[in-house]
């Protein structure tokens, strides 16, 4: 996996055609299956920032001392207890929201991003950018994964509302579209894809759009 | 010792610290999270628990003990520590969502406490399953009784016995307490154990209509309110014996595969030759539409043997006196002169209201004597085949001669029409004046 390490365009550029989802389509699995309401995801993205972050800087400080051969059965070790620590975390001070997410805060073990991140860039690089790394894609995760929920939220319950994982209470919720009107098909899993499919086109819509534009003024 | 980076030694011993300090590390994570996550775990159900057990210090014990449960209804066992278990059930009575429940045991054997944790039964039917009534049943018992079911509530209270039986089997088994599983339950509180007669169907708000009656035989059309329906049925009773022939269910409107029960052949065989002292029980787990059925039967006997079909007031309906003394005024009369020339044959044009329509009457008075001459129906608003029995003219002939003081039996089968005319001939007969 190469690098791109083009600046221009800013942030949010950067955050459409690197954004490890729907730019590079890492991690769809837990995207399609818990982005039912924002809870969900903002819990899962903070545990998938979380792991990804540690595991970047424990893979980079490792990679010195780890021969080839070896090195997926150390990069999994490392992720399988970081992820099994915030497992256990989340379902002491959040049981909620570790009701939610269930089986998928284990299976963040094989989320690609991960595995990814760790191959493709905290073995190559030092502590500092692997951190960089993993809490901007970390982000960019949440970030996707915030958006296909809010979608589905809204278009499948008509609700959007949110609560403190850590005490049940509800923050906020708004009911957007009247009851009787809402669309329970994208609570489905029919809904996740479709509403994967919308973004992904987007932001490859929005890719194309600016390697058009470089092109042009390239060519001037 | 200086390893070589590629040595298998060094991967060894690279992997093995690895899986080490991991598996510290887990093992600190896991004793700090442990016993919080067992008390989330045990919080969600506190609540209800310390509804059995106030401020006792619970502890799960589900995952040592579900294994002997072999019927699958159990969710949860928790020890109160020093004082009994609890049990947490579910099951499926009328609301296919099924409800839970938990019970509890002291650790003597006592039943320490019965309560619904999530139920979306019927109200007023098979949510009785979890009111006083059935709680105050059941925290009765020991582990060693049967537990009984609850009349009317028979689909619940079904569950919840097997339910509490396969918290019992644990219990018991636990703690040594020898005791008979398959003892039969106290019988439900009686209900049909009245006769036909005396058992109160108000609330089955029973219709009844004569279609035939040959004085030998009569058939109603009768309906009467089930569970969550009507209920129609003919009625075929012997009159001259006071007994049902034969009851045929023409509209069923409680649930098909519950109330249904109670409509069956052989629940319908069991009325055959009762008379209005027979004692029809009651059948279970459709109790409602049995009791529908029952009352529709009652309706018809009373009306074939000329009173009121609620049978409440128990005898001969009607006279209630003097024409004078009655009260028609539900009848609402109205009564014009047509005639007054002649003293001994005033005629008067009366209509009153009968049972659903309204009947009209020409009303001859012989004002002299203050009595009715005759009496003439010109217009007819009841059921033809029912209330037209009252103006048979063997039963107009009746009024002849009447005064205010004269009391005119009513005609059985079409009491309702027989008060219209007899409100007629007072209205008229005060009319004229005596």
């Amino acid at each position: 996996m190469s690098e791109k390490k083009e600046n221009k365009g800013g942030l949010l550029n950067r955050l459409l055609i690197e954004n490890p989802v729907f730019g590079l389509y890492l991690g769809i699995c837990s995207s399609l299956a818990i982005t039912t309401n924002i809870n969900n995801a903002i819990g899962m993205g903070i545990a998938v920032t979380v792991v990804l972050t540690l595991s970047n800087i424990l893979v980079s400080a490792v990679r010195n001392y780890t021969p080839d051969d070896i090195h997926i059965p150390v990069y999994i070790v490392i992720i399988a207890t970081l992820v099994t620590i915030v497992g256990m975390l989340i379902q002491a001070y959040t049981p909620s929201l570790y009701s939610a997410l269930g089986a998928f805060i284990d299976l963040i073990v094989v989320n690609c991003i991960i595995l990814g991140r760790a191959e493709a860039f905290a073995s190559m690089n030092p502590i500092g950018p692997s951190v960089a790394d993993g809490v901007s894609m970390g982000i960019s995760y949440t970030l996707s994964i915030m958006a296909m929920s809010f979608i589905r939220q809204i278009l499948g319950t008509g609700i959007l509302s949110m609560s403190n994982p850590f005490t049940n209470a509800e923050i906020f919720s708004l009911r957007l579209i009247p009851e009787g009107f809402e669309l329970p098909f994208f609570k489905e899993q029919f809904g996740a894809f479709i509403t994967f499919a919308c973004l992904a086109a987007a932001c490859a819509a929005h890719k194309n759009h600016l390697e058009g534009a470089s092109k042009k003024k390239g060519s001037k | 010792m200086k390893l070589d980076k590629n040595s298998a030694q060094y991967k060894a011993l690279l992997l093995g610290t690895l899986c080490a300090v991991c598996g510290l590390l887990l093992s600190v994570v896991n004793t700090i999270t442990a016993p919080i996550i067992a008390e989330n775990a045990l919080a969600t159900v506190k609540a209800s628990l310390e509804q059995i057990y106030p401020g006792a210090n619970f502890k799960d014990v589900t995952a040592d003990l579900i294994s002997q449960d072999e019927t699958g209804l159990v969710d949860g066992i928790y020890e109160a520590e020093g004082k009994g278990y609890v049990f947490t059930l579910h099951g499926v009575g009328y609301n296919s969502n099924g409800f839970t429940f938990m019970v509890g045991f002291d650790n003597d054997g006592k039943v320490s406490g019965y309560t619904a944790l999530e139920q979306q039964e019927t109200s007023g039917i098979g949510a009785r399953a979890f009111e006083d009534e059935y709680i105050s049943t059941i925290t009765s018992l020991t582990s060693s009784d049967p537990v009984p079911l609850l009349s009317g509530a028979t689909l619940t209270s079904t569950a919840v016995q097997k339910g509490i039986d396969a918290a019992k089997a644990i219990f018991n088994n636990m703690q040594g307490i020898s005791y008979d599983p398959n003892a039969a339950p106290a019988a439900p509180e009686p209900e049909g154990t009245l006769p036909l007669g005396e058992e109160d169907f108000s609330k089955n708000d029973v219709t009844i209509e004569e279609v035939s009656n040959d004085g030998t035989t009569a058939v109603y059309q009768c309906t009467a309110k089930g569970f969550e329906g009507t209920n129609e049925a003919f009625v075929t009773v012997n009159v001259a014996e006071g007994k049902i022939e034969m009851i045929s269910i023409t509209a069923f409107g409680d649930t098909v595969g519950v109330g249904d029960a109670a409509t069956s052949d052989s629940a319908l065989a069991a009325y055959q030759g009762a008379g209005i002292d027979a004692v029809i029980d009651a059948t279970t787990g459709a109790s409602f539409t049995s009791r529908s059925v029952r009352a529709m039967a009652a309706a018809a006997l009373n009306t074939a043997a000329g009173k009121d079909p609620s049978g409440m007031n128990g005898g001969d309906l009607p006279a209630e006196g003097t024409l004078g003394s009655e009260d028609f005024s539900e009848n609402e009369v109205i009564c014009r002169v047509w005639s007054n020339i002649d003293s001994s044959a005033y005629v008067y044009k009366c209509s009153a209201k009968g049972f659903e329509g309204t009947n009209k009457a020409t009303i001859t008075v012989n004002k002299d004597k203050g009595t009715i001459v005759s009496i003439a129906v010109d217009e007819f608003g009841d059921t033809t085949g029912v209330g037209d029995a009252a103006t048979a003219d063997a039963e107009l002939a009746k009024f002849e001669g009447a005064s205010l003081d004269s009391a005119i039996d009513a005609t059985s089968g079409a009491s309702l029409t027989s008060k219209s005319l007899r409100a007629m001939a007072a209205a008229a007969l005060q009319a004229a004046g005596n």
